[in-house]
C-alpha cells in the first residue's frame, strides 16, 4: 500500500515536468508576442491615444471621413468589434457566469 | 518568426478601458439583479406548492366521491 502510494507520487511528478518541459516553447512564444502586444498603455501614451482619439472624433463634421477606403473602413469595424468584445470578456467576469446573469 | 506588431495605443486603451468597464457593469448588475432572482425563486416555489396542495385536495376529493357501495 505505501509502496503505491510512492510509485503514484513518482509517476504523476515524473508526468508534471514533462508536461512542463512540453509546455515551454509555446508559452516562450506566447510570452515574446503578449510582453509586445497585449500590455496596458503606458502613461506616456495616454495623450498620444488621446489626441488620435480627437482627430477621429474630428473627421465626422468635416466629412473626412468619407476619403477612408473601404478595406481601410472594413479594418477599423474589426477592430472596434474586437475592443467592443473585451467589454463582453469582462463582463463574464463580472457577473460570475457564462450564460445569464443569476 | 514575425516581429511582433506595435499596437496603437488608441487600441490599448479601448481595450484595456472596456475590460474595466465590463467588470464593474457586470459586478453591479449582478448585484442588483441577485435578491430580484431569489424574489422570483421564492414566489415560484411558493406557488409551485400551493398548487400542489390544491391538487391533492382535488383528488382526495375525486376520490371521496368515486367511492361508494355500488362498485
Amino acid at each position: 500500500m505505501a509502496q503505491f502510494i510512492c510509485n503514484l507520487a513518482k509517476k504523476a511528478l515524473a508526468l508534471m515536468n514533462a508536461a512542463v518541459t512540453y509546455s515551454k516553447p509555446p508559452l516562450a512564444t506566447f510570452w515574446h508576442y503578449a510582453r509586445v502586444e497585449l500590455i496596458p498603455p503606458a502613461p506616456a501614451e495616454i495623450p498620444t491615444a488621446i489626441q488620435r482619439l480627437k482627430k477621429i472624433v474630428k473627421s465626422a463634421p468635416t466629412g473626412s471621413f468619407k476619403q477612408l477606403t473601404v478595406k481601410e473602413a472594413l479594418l477599423n469595424g474589426l477592430v472596434s468589434t474586437e475592443v467592443w468584445m473585451c467589454f463582453y470578456f469582462s463582463e463574464i467576469i463580472g457577473k460570475h457566469g457564462i450564460i445569464g446573469y443569476v | 518568426m514575425v516581429p511582433p506588431v506595435q499596437v496603437s495605443p488608441l487600441i490599448k486603451l479601448g481595450r484595456y478601458s472596456a475590460l474595466v468597464l465590463g467588470m464593474a457593469y457586470g459586478a453591479k448588475r449582478y448585484s442588483y439583479l441577485k435578491p430580484r432572482a431569489e424574489e422570483e425563486r421564492r414566489a415560484a416555489a411558493e406557488e409551485k406548492q400551493r398548487q400542489e396542495e390544491r391538487k391533492r385536495i382535488e383528488r382526495e376529493l375525486a376520490e371521496a366521491r368515486d367511492d361508494s357501495i355500488l362498485k
